[in-house]
This record gives structure tokens, sequence and C-alpha cells, in this order.
């Protein structure tokens, strides 16, 4: 599926006959790219990354996803099973294809978790676990990964640890990400390209714009209309800009 | 059905006890019916919920990970539920025991209950706290049994969703 980019649209989504939760998304993913959503809490970014997913089957709109190809998506907060082991974890991620043990043990190997490979999730640290949930989301050799604030709780060397092998991944076998956060932080070590979500109660527009440095980034900001979130965006993404 | 099920829980089977000893005769048939009966409603109500609550992104990441429904029952669902069913077992256990002692109110001839109804008649104190302690010894056996098989089952169920 590798050297297609992916059409994501969504129109007028709501659960049911209930509010509407997204009003408009419209945006490409080009091989090779992470895509970063951003946008408060609330906003809708869970629902989109799900809808695109195909999780969600209640939801009502247009939703159409063009070549999204093998999807494989890391959950907040969860990375893994914790009734498997390690290993099990990776052979029941593997979807059966083939039972590749080989990849299995190279995954293990690159993540460091070789040693660990018949030990229980809940005996990882939190920077291991979310490491098995890396491996585990990309044993299946997806094309499209669907990060929802995945590496919200861990601390910043293990963020850097962790979002460095799933960046390698997508950028050494041309695959394609959206990830979505309320984080600037996570946005700009991960990103390529920048979404911003301009929200208004339970309904969402999403503007699609390239900000090819963390200056670009601030532009785009400037232009956010909700003036709380606008502020909070830019005095984080000023003091990141500093520190880096 | 679960209306249903709420109306038959609230109607004790002592109240229709007369009615079991017509459909099953006195004996164990009739025994094994008020047990039944007495606890077969709250099972399906606690059974119900522990499935009810099933942690939806497990399901998510089983469904993206392409797994067919069969093999998220085995290797999601279950495993899942396990403890939690364990659980449930271990308190309706202990209503089980109840309802053995009004079973055996009629009809019995011997076992626990048949001994407290007897004692109890011919104001025997002691043989009342025999099957006092005898009901509880069993009762605690039974529970650490149920507790050590849910520990070795699920050891991931203490080290992770109790911590939660």
């Amino acid at each position: 599926m590798s050297g297609a980019s992916v059409h994501v649209l969504l129109v007028d989504l709501r659960f049911d006959d209930g509010p509407r939760v997204i009003k408009h998304a419209d945006f490409i993913v080009e091989d090779g790219e992470i895509l970063g959503i951003m946008g408060p809490s609330g906003s809708g970014k869970t629902t989109l990354l799900r809808a695109i997913g195909g999780l969600e089957d209640k939801i009502n709109g247009l939703c159409r996803i063009e070549r999204p190809g093998k999807i494989g998506m890391m959950f907040q907060d969860y990375d893994c099973f914790p009734w498997m082991s390690v290993r099990g974890n990776l052979e029941f991620s593997s979807r059966g294809t083939k039972t590749d043990t080989a990849r299995q043990i190279e995954l293990l190997s690159r993540f460091g978790l070789l040693k660990w490979a018949e030990a229980w999730p809940w005996q990882l640290s939190g920077g291991m676990r979310k490491r098995l949930g890396v491996a585990r989301c990309i044993v299946a050799d997806p094309d499209l990964l669907l990060l929802d604030e995945p590496f919200g709780s861990l601390d910043y060397r293990t963020k850097l640890e962790v979002s460095d092998v799933t960046v390698k991944y997508v950028k050494q076998n041309r695959k394609k990400a959206i990830l979505v956060s309320h984080s600037v932080d996570d946005l700009m070590m991960l990103a390529d390209r920048a979404v911003i979500s301009q929200t208004t109660p339970l309904s969402l527009e999403f503007k699609c714009e390239r900000s090819e440095s963390s200056a670009g980034m601030l532009d785009i900001l400037e232009r956010l209309e909700d003036a709380k979130f606008r502020h909070e965006l830019i005095s984080l993404t000023t003091k990141l800009i500093g520190a880096a | 059905m679960l209306s249903t099920n709420a109306f038959l829980r609230y109607i004790p089977p002592a109240a229709y006890a007369v009615l079991l000893v017509g459909a099953f005769g006195v004996g164990e048939g009739y025994k094994i019916a008020v047990i039944f009966f007495g606890i077969i409603f709250f099972l399906i109500t606690m059974i119900v919920d522990v499935f009810d609550g099933i942690d939806q992104r497990y399901l998510d990441m089983a469904r993206l990970d392409g797994r067919r429904w069969g093999e998220i029952v085995c290797y999601v669902i279950i495993p899942w539920s396990l403890p939690r069913l364990i659980d449930v077992g271990r308190i309706n256990l202990g209503a089980a025991w109840t309802f053995l002692v009004i079973g055996e109110m009629v009809g019995a001839s011997s076992g626990l209950g048949y001994l407290i109804v007897v004692s109890q008649r011919f104001s025997q104190i002691a043989d009342i706290y025999w099957a006092m302690a005898a009901f509880g010894f069993i009762g605690w056996f039974l529970d650490s049994l149920l507790k050590y098989l849910s520990r070795a089952l699920s050891p991931w169920f203490y080290a992770v969703a109790l911590k939660q």
C-alpha cells in the first residue's frame, strides 16, 4: 500500500440522531508523513481517529477514507493486552497473516524487549510497556498509523525514545501516520505538518496548513479563532522554540 | 428480558417452596431447585453487568488487529471477564448456602441445614454452634479456593486492574 497518499474526508458526523461531533475534516496524508492534528479537549479528535479506523459503528454522515491500507492504532493509556505475555501480544497482533517469528524476534530486539519476551506487561517499566505498544502496533506492518495522544503519560526522555522509533518506522518504510494531541510538545516532536481544529460547541472544523518549521507553526496558531486556545498554544510554542 | 429477570429476582424461593415440592418432590431435586432459583436471577444480573463493563478499548485493539469475533471472545472477552466472573461466583456461593438451609427445612433427613432446623426445634444450642462453625469453615475453604484459582488464572488482574 506504500506509495499512495491517504485522503480523509469526513462531513457532518453525528452519533445516531445526536448532535454533530465533526463538521468537516478534509486532508491528505502523504507517504512517509506524520500529520499532527491538534485541538482542545472535547473537540472530536479521538472520534476523528476512531472514524478513520472504522471503530465507530453508530456514526452517521459522510466518512470517506481513500486508500487507507492496513491500519494500526495506538490508544491513549492502552498499550497492550495485560493478560498476554510480551511475545503473546505481538503474536496476537500479527493478525495471523503469517506466524513470522523472525519478525517478532527482530522487533523485540530492536525495542530492547528480547530479554523480556516471556514476561507479563505489568512487569515492565512504563517506557518498556510503551515500546511494546509501538511494537504491537507495527508488527503487522500497517500502512497507516493512528496515534491517539500516545505518549501523554510518559516522561520526556522516554517520550523522545519512543517517538524516535515511531518516526523511524514511518519514514524508513514510507508509511503514513496521523497523530492526535492537545500537546504542542508532541506535535513538534513528531509531526511534519499540523492540522489545527477550531471548535465551536460540539462541532469541529479542521483547517489544513503546512508548517515547515516551528516558526511556521506559530503563524498558523496566530490565525486561530478561539482566543483562549490560541493564547495557550502560542505561549507554549514560544516557550518550546526558546528552549530548542 | 432483564426486567423479567428483575421481577423474578425479587420473589424469594421460600415463598414458592410448596410449589417446588409439588414439582420436584421432597429430596435432592427439591434442594437443588431451591438453590438454583435462589441465585440464578442474581447470577444473570451480575454476569450481564460483568460483560457490560468490558473495556471497549481492548475490543477496539483486537478489531484493529483484524481478529474475528470468535477470536475476540476467546482471547479478549474471556480473559478480561474471568477474574470478575470468579468474584461473582464467590459472592453467590455465600447466598447459595442460605438457600441450602431453606432447602433442607422440608423433607430432608440429613445435612447441615437439617441439623440446624432440628437443633432449633429441640433447643440443642451446642449443635447449632457446631453447624454454624461447619458452615463458616466450608464457606471459608471454598472462598479461598476460588480466590486462589482467580489469582493463579489471572495474575494480571491483581497486578493491573485493582491498582487503577
